[in-house]
């Protein structure tokens, strides 16, 4: 079961679809999603995009919601992609309730996430992409022992300024050193 | 637009698969320049490319030929983001005898300046494999400078590689020696 103290992980359903689009749908999302042009997102387009993903079933891919102990969703986590050959996982992470933002839950989903990839998944080199835009991002993946590798600047148009991404990585063997359990 | 000094590049077209499947088979573009696995690709893999780049109209597909018309590689862009003005590029001189002569480095000068000056893009990105030292020469000599190093980003001969997020800004590429580059 991945929970921890604050939060727990866990496969979206296509009911949470309605919940989705309205973070998605959020100008801080469309802040630090800057590689998408803004789009809003819709339930029905979600749902849709859920029924696709059922069908195509596809391991390389996991999107699953953070949720409070009680219940309440607060935000998306999962895998974008897998290159098995490389040894490669691209993740995602979005804290979508402001409230939540602070107060350790995003830090807390993300560690749930790493715990999972390395444990259960068997991944080597996770990497996420973050945007100098996004404070929260960046503190939850330092405090989970990302480090920077590529400083991409000037890339993404936010407020009419080109801003800076940073593509974070965390290896296997790094990780397996703190892990206790 | 698209004439060089020593090469032209012109726009890729469907009978260009074969060429681009036979050059894609040799030894020295697998190990270079595929991130995946290196079990040489099909014709038919070129042919569906060409197709997606025909019918979705999702990049641009360039073929490198010399005066006389000879194919000698090819240069393309994708993961275009008109939003952002990026792209990134990938580009191999197929033809053996066209290698370390500084055709690629004419071939990327005039692809750049289409990307910059006429399609209007602000940078331009591409990763490079470490040990590819031949490329990385090229690319520095194109005015691209390394972003930052993906530790053991690729698995190729039995380990892992480091690979280099390299890229190139409109003003720094235009700063540079564009002479090779002839007007229409």
């Amino acid at each position: 079961m991945y929970k921890g103290s604050l939060v727990r992980i866990r496969h979206q359903s296509i009911n949470d679809m309605g919940k989705l689009a309205e973070f998605m749908c959020s100008p801080r999302y469309l802040e630090t999603h800057g590689y998408d042009e803004p789009k809003f997102a819709y339930k029905e387009g979600l749902e849709k995009k859920f029924k696709e993903r059922m069908e195509k079933h596809d391991h390389n891919e996991l999107h699953m919601v953070i949720e409070t102990l009680d219940s309440k969703v607060i935000g998306i986590i999962g895998i974008n992609g897998n290159f098995w050959k490389n040894g490669l996982t691209w993740v995602y992470s979005y804290i979508g309730d402001d409230e939540y933002l602070d107060g350790g839950y995003y830090e807390e989903a993300l560690a749930l996430l790493l715990e999972f990839l390395f444990v259960e998944g068997n991944a080597r080199k996770v990497i996420i992409n973050t945007q100098s835009n996004d404070p929260h991002g960046l503190a939850a993946c330092k405090a989970n022992g990302f480090n920077t590798e590529v400083v991409f600047k000037e890339d993404v148009l936010c407020h009419g300024k080109y801003i800076d991404t940073y593509d974070m990585t965390v290896f296997k063997d790094e990780y397996m050193k703190t892990y206790k359990k | 637009m698209f004439t060089g000094e020593r090469i032209n590049l012109r726009p890729q077209k469907k009978e260009d698969a074969e060429y681009i499947a036979k050059y894609q088979q040799d030894e020295d573009v697998l190990d270079n320049y595929f991130m995946g696995h290196t079990l040489p690709p099909l014709k038919e893999f070129a042919e569906h490319w060409y197709e997606r780049l025909s019918t979705k109209n999702e990049g641009y597909g360039f073929v490198i030929e010399n005066k006389q018309g000879e194919f000698l590689g090819s240069c393309h862009a994708n993961g275009l983001n008109f939003k952002n003005g990026t792209t990134y590029l990938a580009i191999f001189i197929g033809h053996p005898e066209y290698r370390s002569k500084g055709y690629g480095t004419e071939a990327m000068k005039l692809f750049l300046n289409f990307m910059f000056n006429e399609v209007g893009l602000r940078k331009v990105k591409l990763n490079v494999f470490a040990f590819n030292k031949r490329a990385i020469r090229c690319y520095e000599k194109s005015g691209f400078k390394v972003e930052g190093i993906c530790k053991q980003e690729l698995y190729r001969y039995g380990e892992y590689q480091d690979t280099y997020a390299m890229c190139i800004y409109r003003e720094d590429f235009n700063r540079g020696d564009l002479s090779c580059i002839k007007e229409a």
